[in-house]
């Protein structure tokens, strides 16, 4: 299930709410909580529920094994990366590792085509959280298999992220303060979040498919504003679902980590990633970038270190070789930063931030598209390779349509828009109230017109 | 930001503290508000404003369970059957208007309200084969008159009318493409040329809110193309019949029209010509090719001949021998009536809905003339002419 769905909106969230509000015991509230979650993930995938069940029985043994077996801990860990890593290996990467010794061998090997499991790569990365801060001390055991459950599949967190670490969420299983203040402040972040999604990403969305930037040759400037529409859009989207998320940890007595912070407003792209998906950036940071040494190694082991955890980043997000170069990139990027641009002690803030929103587009241009072909296609577009003038009539038409949609999302992705929300929600309360008012019937308006669809054979 | 003194902080906390449980509460009663209302609710089976089933409440069996249908089949009917849907509809399309976007499922909100629908998807393949099937069909048999009269629509006629830079496809050019690939010997009437002319006069050619012609711009092209063609012109009497008229561009567009449209019809002067429809398909007959009942439901448009059917026979009293066979979309429907004094039988065939045998027709009636009569917009997007024509 997707949070902008009406079924969702108004039917499932409302349900799970009553029931879990209305249960004063914090254990059958937990199970309570366990079984929305596990039919908010069977609505997306009847099938691969199982193997979520089954990653959590594996992860759950994992832990108590390593509990009741001190001296195997070692070995239990590494099993349990292996295992982990393994399942998500299978889904996620069994095609793309098939398909590079393929195309390095000359051999003929055949992937079958599974569909990637929704949220395997988070509900991964969060059990695996488990297990190697149990390993190291930094967590307590969890007993309660039901507890472990929740942990995994909560639904706010499940499908998008933020990725909560199990120490960030320990103690609230076990106890935390369900309020009726939370209630309302998780429902105006999650109307903030599910405005971004709707109003703005999804047609942001459209407004990059119509440009047609990876499919064919385009004019320079209908390049650069689809890419636009795209950094906006991959920004309200994602930033959008952890608003959601948040906001309904924190209806739910939750408080998750927070997982953006005004990107778009940082002054280098070394700042860009301590605000950008936050969570991924902790965990990679202390799972494998400081295991690995960070950077108290010698430098040419340190540089090894950065290209080593931005090539995994890249990978993490998609099984190919566009997000291994994406990753990269950022991997080089922040290098220079380190090793050459940060040593420029006068540089201007208004260059810092403009470069490094450029770098962040042109990231963008590598994250969009489908296969290295569409990179190409894109890039050539931006260049102006495509031979088709800087202005032609298609930009135009897209800027005449969407310029005004783009601009107001250009704007909103900028710090002050966050600073204005939470002086909305601490301080502005009647504005608050109206805002929120009018989101919600627009919102609406958009979410339950989404599948608009009529019937294009005129009867007549 | 500034630091807050202690005291204004703890002031907030405090009206905080009082105002997001109440706001909790509100949201929570809302949304569950929506639902409640929406069980309540009838399910509609139809939907007139989009002009198609909505979505019903899915089966639920362990297959639909396991495969998503069912899932995926919910989303639907939730989203199908939402309270107040239309209404939020129109906010939606007001709205993304409001912000510049003046495009919505291949309308354009044109200049003063007008909306337009744009050409924007044909294949020249079939461009081709729809040509080639009329030109065959047209040499096979012996007709005194093989007529084609192919109407180019609003999207046309009021290019500056559309906001700059849409973008959409040449109608025109098409339509000569398309024209040009036909017998030399069909008559091809030069209906931009008319339609120019009653554009410079101020006439209205196309509704605003419908992508259909006028009937005063069926009249004028059947005016035009009568002496080529041996029509009678003879007298009528026009009238508007309703004035209400919101057509089909608005449903599919779901944009607000600022001020509807007026349907007129023109009546024979002759008393003593009358006429017979007949529909094969349901056995009946009516002596009235209008259907006034239509002006009172929704579906105004269908005061002509009351839609569209796959074959109707309309047998006249005019003093003439000749008979016609035509092939039609619905911009047909305003425009027979004025061909009533011309012919003693004429078979109407739409072939988007037609699926028998054309040859079986000519065992009934050696039919003198051919017309084809499509707008540009439908002919480019059909398929069903070349497959009727083609016969297989």
């Amino acid at each position: 299930m997707v949070f902008s769905s009406t079924v969702f909106v108004f039917f499932f969230l409302p349900l799970c709410l009553v029931f879990t509000l209305a249960e004063p015991d914090i254990r059958v509230k937990n199970i309570i909580l366990l079984l929305f979650s596990l039919v908010f993930y069977a609505w997306g995938e009847p099938v691969y529920v199982i193997l979520m069940v089954l990653s959590i029985l594996l992860n759950y043994t994992l832990g108590r094994f390593m509990a009741a077996i001190p001296e195997w801990r070692k070995g239990i860990l590494v099993l349990g990366l292996v295992m982990n890593l393994g399942i998500l290996g299978f889904f996620k990467y069994y095609g793309f590792a098939v398909d590079i010794l393929n195309r390095a061998f000359g051999l003929q090997l055949t992937a079958h085509d599974l569909p990637l499991p929704i949220g395997i790569s988070f509900y991964t990365f969060q059990a695996l959280s488990y297990v190697i801060d149990l390993y190291r001390g930094n967590v307590r055991l969890q007993k309660n298999v039901l507890d472990f459950g929740l942990y995994i599949t909560m639904f706010p967190q499940l499908i998008a992220g933020p990725i909560v670490r199990y120490s960030d969420v320990q103690e609230q299983l076990a106890d935390r303060h369900v309020t009726a203040a939370g209630l309302g402040r998780g429902m105006a972040r999650f109307l903030f979040g599910l405005a971004k999604k709707v109003l703005l990403a999804n047609r942001l969305g459209a407004v990059f498919d119509a440009s047609g930037v990876l499919t064919g040759p385009t004019g320079t400037l209908t390049a650069w504003v689809g890419l636009l529409a795209y950094s906006l859009q991959i920004y309200f989207d994602f930033s959008g679902y952890s608003d959601m998320a948040i906001g309904m940890g924190e209806m739910l007595g939750f408080d998750f980590p927070e997982n953006f912070n005004a990107p778009y407003g940082s002054a280098s792209v070394t700042d860009f990633w301590r605000r950008w998906h936050m969570t991924l950036g902790t965990w990679f940071r202390e799972y494998v970038y400081i295991p690995l040494g960070g950077n108290r190694v010698k430098p040419a082991r340190h540089i090894a270190n950065i290209l080593i955890v931005w090539g995994l980043t890249g990978l993490w997000h998609g099984a190919a070789a566009n997000f291994v170069l994406w990753g990269l990139y950022y991997g080089l990027l922040l290098l220079f930063e380190k090793f050459v641009w940060f040593r420029w002690e006068k540089r201007p803030a208004w260059l810092c931030h403009a470069l490094t929103l450029l770098a962040v587009f042109f990231g963008w241009g590598l994250f969009c598209c489908g296969s290295l072909a569409e990179c190409g296609q894109i890039f050539s577009n931006l260049f102006g390779q495509a031979h088709l003038g800087f202005v032609d009539g298609h930009s135009l038409h897209l800027l005449l349509s969407h310029g005004a949609l783009l601009a107001a999302g250009a704007a909103l992705s900028l710090p002050w828009a966050v600073r204005l929300r939470q002086a909305l929600m601490d301080r502005h309360l009647m504005f608050l109230v109206v805002l929120c008012a009018a989101l919600f019937v627009v919102c609406t308006a958009f979410l339950v017109t989404q599948n608009y669809n009529p019937f294009l054979y005129f009867r007549f | 930001m500034k630091l807050l003194s202690r005291r204004r902080l703890h002031l907030y906390e405090e009206r905080q503290g009082r105002f997001y449980p109440l706001f909790g509460l509100i949201a929570l009663i809302l949304l569950a508000g929506f639902a409640v209302w929406h069980l309540a609710l009838p399910d509609a089976a139809y939907s007139d404003t989009e002009k198609r089933a909505l979505a019903a409440r899915p089966a639920l069996t362990v297959d639909s369970l396991t495969s998503g249908e069912f899932m995926d089949g919910m989303e639907d009917y939730v989203a199908d059957q939402f309270p107040l849907r239309s209404s939020f509809m129109k906010l939606k399309t007001g709205l993304t208007l409001l912000f510049g976007d003046r495009e919505s499922q291949g309308v354009s909100y044109a200049r003063d309200g007008r909306l337009i629908q744009l050409f924007e998807h044909y294949s020249a393949d079939q461009q081709q084969k729809t040509a080639d099937a009329v030109a065959a069909f047209v040499q096979a048999h012996e007709f005194r008159h093989a007529q084609f009269l192919l109407v180019p629509t609003a999207v046309s006629l009021y290019p500056e009318l559309l906001p700059p830079y849409t973008e959409t496809e040449d109608e025109l050019a098409w339509r000569e493409d398309f024209l040009e690939s036909l017998p030399d010997a069909m008559l091809k009437p030069d209906i931009p040329e008319v339609f120019a002319g009653m554009k410079e006069a101020g006439e209205e050619v196309f509704y605003r809110t419908d992508h259909h012609w006028t009937t005063d711009a069926a009249f004028a092209v059947f005016k035009d193309a009568a002496p080529a063609a041996d029509w009678t012109i003879s007298s009528f009497t026009s009238g508007t019949v309703c004035t209400d008229f919101e057509g089909s561009l608005v449903r599919k567009s779901g944009f607000t029209p600022r001020r509807s449209d007026a349907i007129t019809v023109y009546l024979h002067d002759d008393p003593d010509l009358s006429c017979l429809i007949i529909h094969p398909s349901t056995g009946t007959s009516s002596g009235s090719y209008y259907v006034p009942s239509a002006l009172d439901g929704r579906e105004k448009y269908e005061v002509f001949l009351g839609g569209n059917e796959p074959l109707i026979t309309i047998q006249t009293t005019a003093d003439t021998n000749d008979t016609l066979l035509v092939f039609k979309d619905s911009y047909a429907n305003c425009f027979l009536p004025f061909l009533f004094e011309s012919y003693k039988t004429i078979t109407v065939v739409d072939p988007r809905y037609y699926t028998d045998s054309v040859e079986s027709l000519f065992a009934q009636t050696a039919y003198t003339d051919v017309l084809f009569l499509y707008n540009v917009q439908t002919l480019a997007a059909d398929e069903s002419l070349a497959i009727v024509l083609e016969g297989e």
